[in-house]
């Protein structure tokens, strides 16, 4: 059955640069750029200081040039991936889950090379600073380079607390890039917001970007010759037999390996329960790579088609590189290897022709040609040769995004209808417990006299539903990448974890399962507050915190075990001052009352055990000045 | 995570298997030579060094499959017969199983040598993953063997992977759900056969057929793959009365099947434009690609009637979908049950200043609050009823890692909440709550705990004395036995032979001393209103003021109770 729907319904509408935030004409320009670079093999890169006709704006264009060394592409084992350096990209994770990015290790040691350079440093700081906009841009392995200058770039200089008014975010565009990272390179750039600082073109059958699909022992004999034919300007251009038969293996290892990958992605994204595909795992080797950002394909015939989703991004890699049938074989493994040299020429065409289709709205894709509510993305959907098979996989992609935002409305519902109360009932707890008892909370809980005492841990057990439900989420990837990214969920979990955090340890030793158990914050701290302060620590860009604001009672129950057992306080001392120093930066910021502390039982059991010469000097000692 | 919209992944499933190499290399083995000879059968195990896994094939020795009879043998025979290798199958749920019988034959002909080939796979080093295959009746035998491995599988590394070509079904519906029970199990097979193929049909030749696939199965011409066995036994059916009517057994060669698919990993194996595709549901669509990849196109099916086929299908495969994702997930609910669990524990402190204990103050049912903590009672034995159930369909290792996550959780809910059963039980005037009464959950829960205490140092049951207070009483039956000692007493006025009422009387006096010696009943059983005390009261009348005894010795000195109460008393 045929529905009629408004035409405009797939559509972002509008000129490809308008869509994408760069105009056409600096896209050209980063296209000659990115293949100019390679002329110049000597130089680590080559700029470009221009404006165009159109706007004001000052372009600084950064392009580096390809290698074509095997070592500069490879580091001989399988997938050649390690985890990215923290230090240089600290948001290349994702933040809950700690889960650090993995990158291809032969692209990112040729990028520490390209960082050590000062002068590379001064230039990008200095134009950034003067509210110039950045470009970074590369063909090929340059790509690769341009990547990861940008991610450096946005981190360096662009984080919320150094960003000022006149600093334009660079961008990045890419012709032919192979992949070089895998999933949390989406990931972490959704949550940043980053993804449109990225735009990758790719030829429709460009064989580059789906290289590392395939693992390197598969590849291995044919990667030199390949990597020769790659090289722009060679001079092996001709048609001959050996030049052939490479070329078609090639070709048909990669998209087999292709092939493997992204049914195995697709089976996840269509949420099949099948465990075949985990126990395989033991006997195939899997491409941990994926794209990121925006991708603009080029059919060859002009046509451009924008695809932002990057499940979808990778399901489409595959399936318009397939063959038609086997008769084409030597013709398209052929394309495989030229049409990675072609980007300026087809550019020019079709960035002139404007013919640009936007897959947006992937959950209903149309599956055959004759369903024709929107010509447009049918007939951008036939060129490609996409068959019913790919469509549903596009068709997945695009249900499995819709279903993490669906997951992302259930949980703020439910937030709304549980959490939101429980956390008013616990705020007017803690400050009845202080008004009262003039005691705090912590202990009034810890020692559950009263019925209010009981509400509280009964509230508390809500909360701990709703969040637990939250983090099994964001185990398994299931709510929006920005998620963790989104000031209402970081002030949330903050409020959380400060308000609550007291009463799970409060529990936790009114249960003495310290003694059998061992330590609260070795054995016992649940993942929700685990994440949370994460959160509040990524957001801040702030180092991980042993002990924390929510953390410290279960510093000074340890603490308190230890002295009231007779230890020698030489042995805690350390631990006793950075205490002592955390609480009066608490206190100082207000982020712990002094009530809470001064007149809690435990901690001033603790304290007395303190010897005498030490609360002398103490910084907090203030603390304690009426009852001393 | 549910999704609300379906999709049928049978075809990517497929493709990655088929893409891959291990269906090739499979094959190339089983092709070759030099195998080593056994009784009607013969074997190869292929592995070489440098080689991603090692691959075990096996052969019939005798060429012709389709003569096999379609005969069962049950686990019963096997078992009286003393051949255990598939017994740890066998559960409550389903005690028993059939098995074809020929396979079964040749796989125990060759019994002794295959558990040395088990000893030798075992013993390579680095261990490599390891495949199984056959095609026909050696894929039978294929099957087989690694049923007989599954029950030592836990982690993913471990997992073998069986490879059949065209093979026989290898048992019925109960082995296909005795396999099922562990997705794991399940995923350890994938089974290849061609439409055309009516080897791997010769046991389903109608819906009233006993026998029943289990595993995946990779059907092609064009590949497809499916997991329900209802989808493919429905599927089996179809095709039977496609192909066998008009058709001589022709055999089907596998190598080539294998070959093209490899090939046609890279091509576009699916119209662009197939007919009947203005369907916007994506599960139909997917499932009339699927029909088309097995040429069950509507013009082939006059007799099977195409569109009942698809509609049938779509029903099984959504059914099969939501059954696997509505499964119960028991941390899900974990935190609603602790609320319940704190609920408790507060009616538990308040009962206690009462002067009554939770125990007699819920037998009493004198106040509101008695009856609110019916509720929470009802929905906490209903929560882990079905926990414990969960757990026993679980095969043995899972089960044992499933168990070992929550039986903290289970301990602590069994000795809070077994007391209220008993109460239940006596003030509705039963009798006998540990043999009439007890729920099995109970009784599978104390039972984990042993086990699990036989596996390590550190003890569940000995808390530090100190903490006697805040304890739960360590046997969840306390209860029942002081129960059962207050109807003693009751009795003992009626009947004339008193000697084995008092008997079993000082029975439980010596139960209750032990347990008090070791520190393992809640201080709250002395509570003034207790049934305890009212027992422990009239047991003292019956036997006289003057007597003496070790528990008697205890009871009479308050001080001691006392000391008792803070972990400060010495026992004698």
């Amino acid at each position: 059955m045929k529905q009629t729907q408004t035409k405009d319904r797939n559509m972002g509408g509008g000129l490809v640069g308008d869509n994408i935030g760069l105009n056409e004409e600096v896209i050209k320009k980063t296209c000659s750029l990115s293949f100019k670079a390679h002329n110049s093999e000597n130089e680590p890169y080559i700029s470009e200081l221009f404006r165009i006709s159109s706007d004001l704006t000052e372009y600084l264009v950064l392009s580096f040039p390809g290698s074509w060394v095997e070592t500069d592409w490879f580091v001989r084992k399988s997938f050649g991936e390690t985890k990215i350096d923290l230090a240089k990209f600290p948001l290349l994770k994702s933040v809950g889950n700690d889960e650090t990015a993995l990158v291809n290790q032969a692209f990112f040691n040729r990028f520490e090379r390209l960082l050590k350079l000062s002068s590379f440093v001064a230039e990008v700081k200095k134009a950034i600073a003067e509210g110039k906009q950045v470009v970074f841009t590369g063909h090929s392995s340059g790509a690769v380079l341009a990547i990861l200058a940008t991610f450096w770039a946005l981190e360096e200089y662009l984080y919320p607390t150094k960003i000022q008014i006149q600093h334009k975010s660079p961008m990045c565009v890419t012709f032919g890039s192979p992949l070089v990272g895998n999933h949390i390179f989406s990931h972490a750039s959704n949550r940043e917001k980053w993804s449109h600082h990225f735009i990758h073109f790719v030829m429709q059958y460009d064989i580059v970007p789906r290289i590392f699909l395939a693992p390197f022992s598969s590849i291995e004999k044919l990667i030199s010759p390949v990597l020769q034919l790659l090289t722009p300007n060679n001079n092996s251009l001709t048609q001959d037999p050996i030049r052939d038969s490479v070329t078609c293996e090639f070709y048909s290892t990669v998209m087999r390996n292709a092939a493997t990958v992204t049914s195995h992605v697709a089976c996840n994204l269509m949420g099949s329960t099948n465990l075949l595909l985990e126990t395989m795992t033991n006997f195939v080797e899997l491409s941990p790579y994926r794209p990121f950002g925006t991708y603009i394909f080029c059919n060859g015939n002009g046509q451009m088609i924008v695809v932002k989703n990057s499940d979808a991004v990778l399901q489409l890699m595959f399936h318009i590189a397939q063959l038609r049938d086997l008769a084409q074989l030597s013709e398209v493994a052929n394309k495989s290897i030229l049409q990675h040299l072609a980007y300026e020429a087809e550019l020019e065409e079709s960035l002139g022709m404007q013919n640009v289709v936007y897959l947006n709205k992937l959950d209903d894709l149309p599956l055959s040609s004759g369903e024709g509510h929107d010509t447009d993305i049918a007939a951008a959907l036939d060129s490609l040769g996409l068959s019913a098979r790919a469509r549903l996989c596009l068709r997945a992609a695009g249900e499995l995004e819709k279903q993490k935002e669906r997951n992302e409305e259930k949980i703020k519902k439910e937030f709304q209808d549980k959490a939101v109360p429980s956390m008013r009932d616990l705020e007017e707890y803690k400050s009845t417990c202080e008004i009262n008892n003039g005691k705090g909370y912590y202990d009034a809980f810890k020692v559950q006299k009263e019925p209010k005492d009981f509400q509280a841990n009964v509230k508390r057990l809500v909360l701990a539903g709703v969040w637990d439900e939250i983090i099994e989420m964001l185990k398994r990837y299931e709510l929006p990448d920005e998620f963790e990214g989104k000031k209402e969920w970081i002030e949330h979990g903050t409020r959380f974890r400060r308000l609550v955090e007291p009463l799970d340890i409060a529990n936790y030793h009114r249960h003495l399962k310290n003694e059998d158990t061992g330590p609260y914050m070795n054995k016992a701290r649940p993942k929700r507050y685990r994440y949370t302060q994460r959160w509040l620590e990524h957001a801040n860009r702030s180092p991980k915190a042993e002990i924390t604001e929510s953390t410290f009672w279960a510093e000074v129950e340890e603490l308190c075990s230890w002295t009231s057992n007779n230890k020698p306080f030489e042995d805690i001392k350390e631990r006793v001052l950075k205490l002592e120093q955390d609480i009066k930066m608490w206190t100082d910021k207000e982020v712990l009352t002094k009530d809470v502390l001064s007149k809690d039982p435990t901690f001033i059991k603790l304290w007395e055990t303190l010897p005498q010469e030490h609360k002398a000097t103490s910084c907090i000692s203030t603390l304690f000045t009426v009852k001393e | 995570m549910t999704q609300s919209k379906l999709f049928s992944s049978g075809i990517e499933l497929a493709s990655f298997v088929t893409s891959s190499t291990i269906l090739s290399k499979s094959w190339t083995t089983i092709s070759s030579d030099n195998y080593e000879n056994g009784v009607g059968l013969s074997w190869k195990l292929d592995k070489e060094t440098g080689s991603d896994f090692t691959i075990l094939a096996f052969k019939a020795t005798s060429d012709d499959s389709s003569s096999v009879q379609a005969d069962l043998i049950s686990s019963d025979e096997l078992k009286e017969d003393n051949f255990l290798d598939f017994e740890f199958l066998c559960s409550k749920k389903i005690p028993t199983f059939s098995l074809n019988k020929t396979a079964v034959s040749l796989f125990r002909e060759n019994h002794q040598e295959f558990d040395s080939l088990k000893t030798e796979i075992n013993s390579s080093n680095p261990r490599t993953p390891l495949i199984v295959t056959g095609h026909g009746l050696g894929g039978s035998i294929a099957s087989l063997f690694v049923i007989s491995l599954l029950h030592n599988i836990g982690s993913v590394k471990n997992r073998p992977l069986c490879i059949t070509f065209g093979s026989l079904l290898v048992g019925d519906r109960r082995l296909q759900q005795a396999i099922s029970r562990s997705s794991i199990w399940n995923s350890c097979f994938i089974h290849v056969l061609s439409h055309k193929d009516p080897l791997p049909r010769l046991f389903i030749t109608d819906r009233t057929s006993t026998y029943m696939p289990f595993g995946t199965f990779i059907l092609c011409s064009d590949a497809t793959s499916f997991e329900n066995p209802d989808s493919i036994f429905e599927i089996f059916v179809a095709l039977a009365s496609v192909h066998d009517k008009n058709q001589e057994l022709e055999s089907v060669d596998y190598g080539n099947i294998v070959k093209n698919l490899y090939r046609k990993a890279t091509w576009i194996d699916f119209p662009a434009q197939a007919e009947n595709l203005t369907n916007p549901d994506s599960l139909a669509t997917d499932i009339s690609l699927q029909l088309g990849a097995l040429s069950l196109t509507p013009h082939v099916q006059e007799n099977v009637g195409f569109n009942t086929l698809e509609t049938k299908l779509k029903e099984l495969e959504e059914r099969f979908f939501l059954q696997k994702r509505i499964l119960f997930d028991p941390s899900k609910k974990l935190n609603d049950r602790k609320v319940d669990m704190a609920q408790l524990e507060w009616y538990k402190k308040k009962s206690k200043n009462e002067q009554i204990g939770y125990y007699d103050s819920f037998k009493n049912m004198n106040f509101p609050d008695d009856y609110d903590v019916n509720q929470f009672h009802k929905r906490l034995t209903f929560y882990w009823e079905k926990m414990v159930e969960e757990a026993e369909m679980k095969p043995q290792k899972e089960g044992a890692a499933f168990r070992t996550r929550w039986l903290y959780a289970g301990t602590t809910y069994r000795r809070m909440v077994e007391p209220l059963s008993i109460a239940k039980y006596y003030s509705e005037g039963g009798k006998d709550y540990i043999n009439n009464k007890r729920s099995e959950h109970f009784k599978q829960l104390e039972e984990w705990l042993f086990e699990d205490s036989q596996n390590r140092t550190s003890d569940v049951n000995s808390t530090p004395r100190k903490n006697v207070e805040a304890i739960l009483t360590i046997d969840s039956c306390f209860w029942a036995h002081v129960e059962e000692a207050l109807l003693l007493c009751g009795e003992l006025k009626g009947v004339k032979e008193k000697d084995d009422v008092l008997k079993k009387l000082f029975k439980i006096e010596v139960y209750v001393y032990g347990l008090l010696k070791d520190y393992a009943v809640s201080p709250e059983i002395f509570l003034a209103r207790s049934s305890y005390i009212r027992w422990w009261n009239e047991y003292k009348k019956i036997k006289g003021s003057s007597y003496t005894s070790a528990l008697a010795n205890f009871m009479n000195d308050d001080t001691k109770i006392k000391q008792y109460a803070i972990g400060a008393y010495d026992f004698p």
